[in-house]
């Protein structure tokens, strides 16, 4: 009896092993033929000068095609791939008019919204996680920009620029500017008070972006036991020393899994995705792939830098 | 001696009253404090919120105002807020600029058919990572990390080509092959998600279906996935917003000349709205002059966004408090 049910638990755990594979099938092949094929594919463009014979291109004047090249090269796919070594990305580094400011713009826009999305989000959450009349309603309302945000209607409310500065005549929706003065006046650091007063001239933008955000950390928020408030409140804490022992520390892994969504998330609509895709419409493969892979690299930098210096702060309650 | 030990008692009388006096006055004092500080707290509170809430809902409005008014009036400093002369001059213009009829036929196609493949993959997968373990399969999982953590424009080239050469480009079919392969916009976050559901999911339901003879599939279809359906919502609702907004892909992989998508068109109206014009078959001079005026164009291109977004707003209503509680539930947690 006893071996017979051993026998049906080592048939129903290989059973799920079998199933594991199965289910991930679908997604591995996605992963071995699209995205790794992809992968290894810009890669090899990246290092190469890429030729698109056209598509009547037959196999000979291919083969004549790449014995008449100087240099080493290799049929992939419909293109022919010319061996250049790093030439690319000499060239996206060291001679391409904008490319270098245009990564240093998109970088420094993820390093100064990053910081702003996560107080901004984490306030907006611990506001709407508590009791209050029409929170249902502020709910819903904080998340219609997920609903909403689209590369193509920012693209056409650009052009409505000028519908707008004539409907609101010429005045911003927050006259930040006295204010600004006043607190340059009042000495503060003027660097300071310029990624303030541009956050605040940006709000629009920063609630529409910040929309999944607040879903994470409201999630996070309503995960943590209310015993450890009750605790601290009869050991008289105030709920300003609550919020900074209790909540900050409970919702610390949200804070790392928000950082990192936020910089993954601004990557398409970061200024260098046109850069990258005017030159693929130009067929310049080769340049768009290298300066693709130099992006890429940069991201990983910012996403492991951030990674490490949240990583000492994190704390993981059940652990 | 006795007056010595009344003078004591009385002293310690007196104390005492002082005491529930002043302990009183005190209590009153913080209960005092409290109050104005929590009156205060809440007030800061209802004023960010709701002025953040204006922010949010005020342009919309301005889009719904303009989308209304009447094209005479949009130069009228007089006509704030509130139109004055109604007409509906500028969403015929914009229907027929989105061609919104097909398109939108479209456009739903495509985002119901990538909302149900993904959902379908991702959750098979997310499943698979969570109790459905084998040698390896941790590795593949950084691997899930990794495909979200690459930005899309490092392989958008060649996937082009792997498509073209599959002949699936400006259908339809290759988003969707791209989301049943669990490639698709952001799949990684959702087998992420899905795994995290699944693996707070106790182990007894596991049992319990194993004890009454499910398989591994029937427990999954059965038992686990109605557990999962808080997941379920939020995969299925970002995942038809996306792919509903998204122009990265949809550029990519389906372009405008063979498949009518509003996210591709109303990109078009803002930047050739002169082209379109003769398209239609408007007249060379009008359509120049229509297209020179910047005020007209961005009312119709304004138009146009308002007319994309309608749809996803109407159905927002409908399931907006089904989406916040059921991604509260989720739980993403790093």
């Amino acid at each position: 009896m006893i071996e017979r049910i051993k026998a049906f638990r080592l048939t129903y755990k290989q059973e799920k092993m079998v199933m594991g594979i199965l289910f991930l099938s679908p997604w591995i092949i996605g992963l071995t033929f699209l995205f790794f094929g992809s992968l290894v594919d810009s890669l090899l463009y990246s290092f190469s000068r890429v030729h698109f014979l056209g598509r009547a291109a037959t196999e000979e004047t291919i083969q004549s095609f790449i014995a008449g090249l100087s240099r080493s090269a290799f049929q992939r796919g419909p293109l022919v791939l010319e061996w250049i070594g790093l030439d690319n990305y000499r060239y996206a580094l060291l001679e391409h008019p904008t490319f270098n400011r245009v990564l240093v713009e998109s970088v420094v826009e993820i390093m100064t919204s990053l910081p702003i999305i996560i107080i901004f989000s984490l306030l907006i959450a611990v506001m709407l996680n508590t009791k209050f009349k029409g929170n249902v309603f502020a709910k819903a309302v904080f998340f219609l920009p997920v609903i909403i945000a689209s590369d193509a209607i920012n693209v056409a409310m650009s052009q409505t620029q000028l519908l707008q500065d004539t409907l609101q005549s010429n005045e911003t929706l927050f006259g930040n500017f006295e204010f600004r003065q006043f607190l340059i006046d009042s000495g503060f650091n003027e660097s300071i008070v310029a990624i303030l007063s541009q956050a605040v001239n940006q709000i629009f933008t920063i609630i529409s972006y910040s929309g999944v955000q607040i879903l994470i950390f409201l999630a996070g928020l309503q995960s943590i036991p209310k015993h450890l408030y009750e605790a601290a409140n009869i050991e008289g804490a105030t709920p300003y020393e609550a919020f900074w022992k209790i909540t900050i520390p409970m919702i610390s892994p949200q804070i790392l899994t928000v950082g990192i969504y936020t910089i993954v998330d601004s990557f398409v609509r970061a200024p260098i995705t046109n850069l990258i895709l005017l030159l693929v419409d130009n067929l310049q493969y080769g340049y768009s792939a290298s300066m693709a892979w130099i992006y890429f690299a940069t991201v990983m930098v910012i996403i492991g830098a951030f990674f490490a210096l949240m990583n000492r702060m994190v704390f993981y309650y059940d652990r | 001696m006795i007056a010595k030990i009344d003078r004591y008692k009385q002293s310690m009388v007196s104390a005492q009253k002082r005491w529930t006096l002043q302990i009183q006055s005190n209590s009153f004092r913080m209960r005092l404090k409290n109050k104005t500080s929590r009156m205060f707290l809440s007030l800061v509170r209802n004023f960010t919120i709701f002025g953040l809430c204006f922010v949010i809902l005020y342009p919309i409005y301005q889009m719904i105002v303009v989308a209304i008014t009447d094209p005479n009036d949009l130069n009228n400093p007089l006509v704030v807020m509130v139109p004055q002369r109604f007409s509906l001059d500028f969403l015929r213009f914009a229907v027929e600029l989105l061609d919104y009829r097909s398109g939108l036929v479209n456009t739903f196609l495509m985002s119901t058919g990538v909302m149900f493949l993904t959902v379908l993959t991702t959750s098979l997968a997310g499943y698979a990572f969570a109790k459905l373990k084998f040698p390896g399969i941790n590795i593949l999982f950084i691997f899930v990390l990794f495909t979200v953590v690459v930005p899309p424009q490092t392989i958008a080239m060649p996937l082009f080509i792997i498509f073209n050469r599959l002949g699936l480009t400006s259908t339809l079919s290759s988003v969707f092959v791209l989301s049943v392969l669990g490639m698709g916009i952001k799949s990684g976050l959702f087998i992420f998600i899905f795994r995290q559901v699944f693996r707070n999911l106790p182990i007894e339901l596991e049992e319990a279906a194993l004890i009454d003879g499910c398989g591994v599939f029937k427990t999954f279809y059965l038992v686990m996935l109605p557990n999962a359906k808080s997941a379920m919502v939020t995969v299925m609702l970002f995942s038809f917003v996306w792919q509903w907004n998204d122009v990265f892909y949809t550029r990519l992989l389906i372009s405008v000349e063979n498949l009518n998508i509003l996210a591709l068109n109303l990109i078009d109206v803002s930047t050739g709205l002169i082209y379109i014009l003769q398209r239609l078959g408007v007249d060379q001079n009008l359509a120049e002059g229509i297209s020179r005026n910047p005020l007209l164009v961005g009312a119709v291109a304004n138009t146009g966004a308002l007319l994309m977004m309608l749809p996803l707003l109407i159905g927002y209503i409908f399931v907006q408090r089904l989406f916040v509680e059921s991604i509260e539930r989720t739980g993403i947690v790093g």
